[in-house]
C-alpha cells in the first residue's frame, strides 16, 4: 500500500523537478532547444522499462519450459504486452527529441534509433508468432522458445551494433553521452534521472502485477464458467 | 542378424542423405531457392547495375540476395514432413537433435548449392570481384553456416503454426541480424580489399554467433519438435 | 507563463489522472479477487 504512495509522489516530485530546475543539458553545447533535453528524464526510463520487460518475458519464458507451467506463460504474455507499449511509446519520444535536436525524425547510422526499432521487431515477431498459433499449449511452448532466441540475438546486437556504429555515426555528439558512451551528469541532473529510472520501474512492477492478477481472475472466470 | 550400434553421426547423415534424395526427385527447394537469387539479382542489376555502385553497397546487396532467397527457400525444411506425414516416423527412429544437425546440414548444403551458382553470376552481373579470395570465401561460408543454423530451428516452429504466411521471414530477420551485420562487413573488406586484422572482428563475432547459435537451437529444439 | 511551466501542468495533470485510474483498478482487482476466493 505505502509504495503506491511512493510512487505517487516520487513520479511526481520527478515530474516537477525536470521542468523547474535547470535542463540537463548546457546552453552552450545543445542543439537546437535547451529544454527539448528534459525529455531525456523520460525517454530513457521508458527504453529501460521496455527493455526489462522483454527479459522478464524471457526469465519466465525458460521457467515455462522447465516446468510446462501455463501460469508462467501468461506471465510472460503480459510482460511482453507491457513492454510493447513502453517501447513505443520509447520510440515515439526518441524520435520526437531527434527531430529537435538533430534535425530529422529518424536516422539509420544512430545506433540509438536502430536498436530499438529492432527491439519493436522482436515484440512484433513474438505477437505475429502468438496469433499464429491456434493451440494454447503449443503457442505456449512456441512462444517460449522464440522468446529465448531473440533474447540471445539481443545480447548480440547489444555487442555488435556499437562497434560497427562506432564506425559510421556522423552524429554531431552531445555532450551527455562523449566520445567513450559515458554520460556525463551534473549531480542535480544525475538525482533526478535516477528517481525517474526507479519510478518508471516501479510503475511497471505496479501495472505488471495488475495485469497479470487480472489475466489470473480471468482465467479463473473462464473455467468457472465451464464447469 | 546381431544389431549394429549405429553412431549419431551416421544417423545424421542419414537424415541429411533422405532429404537430399527427395530434393533431388522434385527439385522444389532447390529451384526456389536458386530463381529467387536469380531474379533478385537480375533486378538489382537492371536498377543499378548501370550506376557502377559503390563495393560497399554491393557488399551488402551480396547479401540482401542470399537473405531472401534464404527466406523462401528454407522456410519449407519440416512443412513437408508434417504434410507429408513422415514428421511421426522421424520422431519415432530418432532423438530430435539428430533431426536437427540433419537438417541444418540439408540447408547448409542448399545455400553453398545457391552460392556456387549466384557468386560467379555476381561477379559478372555486377562487374566486382573480391580482392582477396580467402577472406571472401571464408565470410560467406561463416555466414551460410549461421544462416542455416539459426533459421533450422525457426522453420520447425513455423511448421506447427497454423498460419504461415511471412511468420518466417518476420521471426528470422531479428535473429539473423547480427550475421548480416558481421558478414556484410567481412564480405565488404573481401571486396575493397584489406587485411585479416580488419575482419578479425566481425569475424569472430561471427564464429561466436554461429557456435551459440548453433548450440542454442540444438537445446530448444526438443522443445519444438516434441509438440 | 514560463513554457516549462505549462509542460510540467499538463504532465502532473495527466499523471494524477492515470495514477488515479490504476488505484482504482487495483481496488476492483482486488475486491474480486476477495471475492473468488470465499
Amino acid at each position: 500500500m505505502w509504495w503506491k504512495i511512493i510512487i505517487f509522489f516520487g513520479m511526481s516530485a520527478v515530474i516537477v523537478a525536470a521542468f523547474l530546475t535547470a535542463s540537463p543539458m548546457r546552453a552552450a553545447d545543445s542543439l537546437g532547444a535547451v529544454d527539448a533535453y528534459r525529455i531525456l528524464y523520460f525517454h530513457v526510463p521508458q527504453a529501460w522499462v521496455a527493455s526489462l520487460a522483454f527479459l522478464i518475458s524471457m526469465i519466465y519464458s525458460i521457467r515455462f519450459l522447465k516446468t510446462k507451467n501455463m501460469e508462467y506463460d501468461t506471465k510472460a504474455l503480459t510482460a511482453n504486452k507491457l513492454g510493447v507499449m513502453f517501447a513505443v511509446v520509447a520510440t515515439v519520444t526518441g524520435s520526437i527529441f531527434a527531430k529537435m535536436t538533430w534535425g530529422e525524425f529518424w536516422n539509420w547510422s544512430e545506433i540509438r534509433e536502430v536498436s530499438i526499432f529492432i527491439l519493436l521487431l522482436i515484440y512484433g515477431g513474438y505477437f505475429a508468432l502468438r496469433s499464429a498459433v491456434s493451440d494454447p499449449d503449443t503457442r505456449a511452448n512456441l512462444s517460449a522458445v522464440i522468446s529465448i532466441i531473440f533474447a540471445v540475438a539481443a545480447l548480440f546486437l547489444i555487442f555488435v551494433l556499437p562497434r560497427i556504429y562506432g564506425l559510421f555515426s556522423q552524429h554531431p555528439s552531445d555532450s551527455i553521452l562523449n566520445e567513450s558512451g559515458q554520460i556525463t551528469m551534473g549531480a542535480t541532473v544525475r538525482i533526478i534521472f535516477f528517481s525517474s529510472l526507479i519510478m518508471f520501474t516501479a510503475l511497471f512492477f505496479w501495472v505488471y502485477n495488475l495485469s497479470v492478477r487480472v489475466a489470473r481472475l480471468s482465467a479463473n472466470l473462464l473455467l468457472e464458467n465451464k464447469k | 542378424m546381431p544389431i549394429q550400434s549405429v553412431s549419431w553421426v551416421s544417423k545424421t547423415l542419414a537424415v541429411t542423405r533422405k532429404d537430399i534424395v527427395s530434393e533431388f526427385r522434385t527439385r522444389y527447394a532447390v529451384n526456389a531457392i536458386v530463381m529467387f537469387a536469380l531474379v533478385t539479382l537480375t533486378v538489382i542489376s537492371f536498377a543499378i547495375g548501370l550506376l557502377s555502385p559503390s563495393k560497399e553497397i554491393l557488399s551488402a546487396l551480396f547479401w540482401v540476395i542470399l537473405f531472401f532467397a534464404a527466406m523462401s527457400g528454407l522456410a519449407q525444411a519440416f512443412i513437408k514432413e508434417e504434410e507429408s506425414g513422415t514428421a511421426m516416423i522421424l520422431r519415432l527412429s530418432c532423438a530430435g537433435s539428430i533431426v536437427f544437425f540433419g537438417k541444418m546440414l540439408f540447408n547448409l548444403l542448399l545455400l553453398i548449392t545457391l552460392s556456387i551458382l549466384i557468386v560467379p553470376l555476381f561477379i559478372v552481373f555486377l562487374k566486382i570481384s573480391p580482392a582477396d579470395w580467402i577472406i571472401f570465401t571464408g565470410g560467406v561460408l561463416m555466414g551460410l553456416i549461421g544462416l542455416s543454423g539459426a533459421t533450422t530451428i525457426i522453420a520447425a516452429i513455423v511448421s506447427k503454426a497454423s498460419v504461415k504466411g511471412a511468420l518466417f521471414t518476420v521471426l528470422s530477420f531479428p535473429v539473423l541480424l547480427p550475421l548480416l551485420v558481421a558478414a556484410i562487413e567481412i564480405t565488404r573488406v573481401s571486396f575493397t580489399g584489406g587485411s585479416f586484422a580488419d575482419i578479425s572482428a566481425p569475424f569472430q563475432l561471427l564464429v561466436a554467433y554461429d557456435v551459440i547459435m548453433i548450440t542454442l537451437s540444438s537445446m530448444l529444439f526438443d522443445f519444438v519438435w516434441r509438440l | 507563463m514560463n513554457p516549462n511551466f505549462v509542460v510540467m501542468i499538463v504532465t502532473l495533470i495527466i499523471w494524477v489522472g492515470l495514477f488515479l485510474y490504476l488505484f482504482s483498478l487495483d481496488r476492483k482487482v482486488t475486491r474480486l479477487e476477495k471475492k473468488s476466493e470465499s
